[in-house]
């Protein structure tokens, strides 16, 4: 426990647009990102929207490298992103989709086949399961998504949101299955608008906004910086209002 | 018989070529969009990009074995005994498999960089495909487009095939040496260019 596994060194990450006769400006989503994963915490990722944290857990999972800075891993991992839309082909049926991604985590193919009814039962999808993921609605992807992941049992979960989609019972299953990875010491990162459920799942919390890191460290302490400081950003649009009222009644 | 193109021949003639095209176009054009279809799948984990263009290779090249088996015991049974110049067939097919190969790796990485291409790549391909000698023999067109017909890889290929197959002559070593030559430059581009890219087409077709 507390071993790193993988170190952010000011690490930057820009995108651009591309096509034959324009170049859009570069933007950069995080710049001078630095702090460290710890092996078998669960790491809080809040922000607002746009603020990279999708792009974070990108880059935790290496999917992408970043632009400027290093990542450092100190051991070889398995990392799953399970995020809304993203993971499957809409082709493959959602049978076929599930042994893609076991296959794609180094899981063999008998293993995975011999887990295919774990995940169809967890998923609740029903028929829907022999179904192209082209014809499933968000709620269904990422039952299948969470299904699959919990199933193929990766190294480290990377859970961009997902916590708060789909039905009550689908949710209560999904915060249950995440508790106990947390407690079966398996490393988590959680990204999450839902302060509750940072608040009880989570050993630190990273606060990120518009691409740089705010405040990183303990979950209370982060969580009660985060809420003094959106109460202040309220009360100082309030004050705006005010004051812009209080003119636009003098100039009348 | 088919576009009062001459004798029963033109129909083999014809089918070699639009076998051999089609196998190549539909590898070219499948390569070319190999990352963008499976963007799904490189939003959720680590591949290695060349795994895609070779995956959409392999499977067209399953199709043209199917079909071009079935052309050869049809052709052999209706229209000439086999020939020893057959022994050929092998090296065709590896050069033929060999330039795919090459060109679906360069427009499999560049097309998700500027996605535009993917409009030039279509119209680029119907051209070449009315450029490749299906319709005609390469030594009837114009003498002035001569050269640029024989720098055209699937037209020299094309010529390969009918030349076993037709004429019953052995292949050219020379045009075969061009094609493998050309492949293997564009196989080392193809890898570089999806090598210095591989972490970025997850940031890019997001």
């Amino acid at each position: 426990m507390n071993q790193a596994i993988l170190e952010f060194c000011e690490v930057g990450i820009f995108y651009q647009k591309k096509s034959l006769s324009f170049r859009s400006p570069k933007f950069w989503a995080l710049e001078d990102v630095s702090f460290v994963l710890k092996r078998g915490e669960t790491l809080g990722v809040i922000g607002n929207n746009g603020s990279g944290k999708s792009t974070l857990l990108k880059l935790i999972s290496g999917i992408i490298a970043p632009d400027s800075g290093s990542i450092t891993s100190y051991r070889k991992f398995t990392a799953s992103l399970l995020a809304l839309n993203v993971g499957f082909n809409p082709n493959l049926t959602g049978r076929e989709s599930s042994v893609l991604s076991g296959l794609l985590l180094g899981m063999k193919k008998t293993e995975i086949e011999s887990r295919l009814n774990a995940i169809e039962t967890l998923s609740g999808l029903g028929d829907f399961f022999d179904q192209p993921v082209g014809n499933y609605s968000t709620g269904m992807k990422a039952r299948l998504g969470f299904s699959t992941a919990i199933q193929i049992n990766p190294d480290v979960f990377l859970v961009d949101e997902i916590l708060g989609v789909g039905d009550q019972q689908f949710r209560k299953i999904s915060y249950e299955l995440i508790e106990e990875k947390i407690k079966s010491n398996k490393t988590v990162v959680l990204v999450s608008h839902n302060l509750d459920v940072i608040q009880n799942l989570c050993d630190r919390v990273l606060w990120i906004e518009k691409g740089k890191i705010v405040k990183v460290g303990d979950t209370k302490e982060v969580i009660d910086y985060y809420l003094s400081a959106i109460r202040q950003v309220m009360r100082d649009n309030h004050q705006d209002q005010l004051d812009n009222t209080r003119k636009n009644k003098i100039v009348c | 018989m088919i576009l009062s193109r001459g004798d029963s021949g033109f129909v083999s003639f014809l089918l070699i070529g639009l076998i051999v095209w089609k196998w190549f176009d539909s590898s070219v054009r499948g390569c070319s969009t190999a990352i963008l279809m499976n963007r799904g799948v490189i939003q959720q984990v680590y591949v290695p990009k060349y795994l895609f263009p070779l995956i959409c290779i392999a499977s067209n090249s399953i199709k043209f074995a199917i079909v071009f088996t079935l052309f050869i015991l049809l052709y052999t049974f209706i229209k000439q005994p086999p020939h020893p110049t057959y022994f050929a067939l092998p090296i065709i097919i590896l050069t033929q498999a060999l330039l795919i190969t090459g060109c679906g790796l360069v427009l499999c990485a560049i097309v998700p960089l500027i996605p535009d291409t993917k409009i030039l790549i279509d119209n680029f391909m119907t051209l070449l495909f009315f450029m490749s000698g299906i319709f005609f023999k390469l030594d009837s067109a114009p003498q002035e487009l001569q050269w640029l017909l024989e720098l055209n890889p699937a037209a020299v290929l094309i010529t390969l095939y009918r030349d076993i197959l037709i004429s019953n002559h052995w292949p050219n070593p020379m045009d075969i040496m061009y094609i493998v030559c050309l492949s293997i430059g564009l196989i080392f581009i193809g890898l570089y260019q999806l090598h210095i890219h591989d972490r970025n087409y997850a940031k890019i077709v997001s």
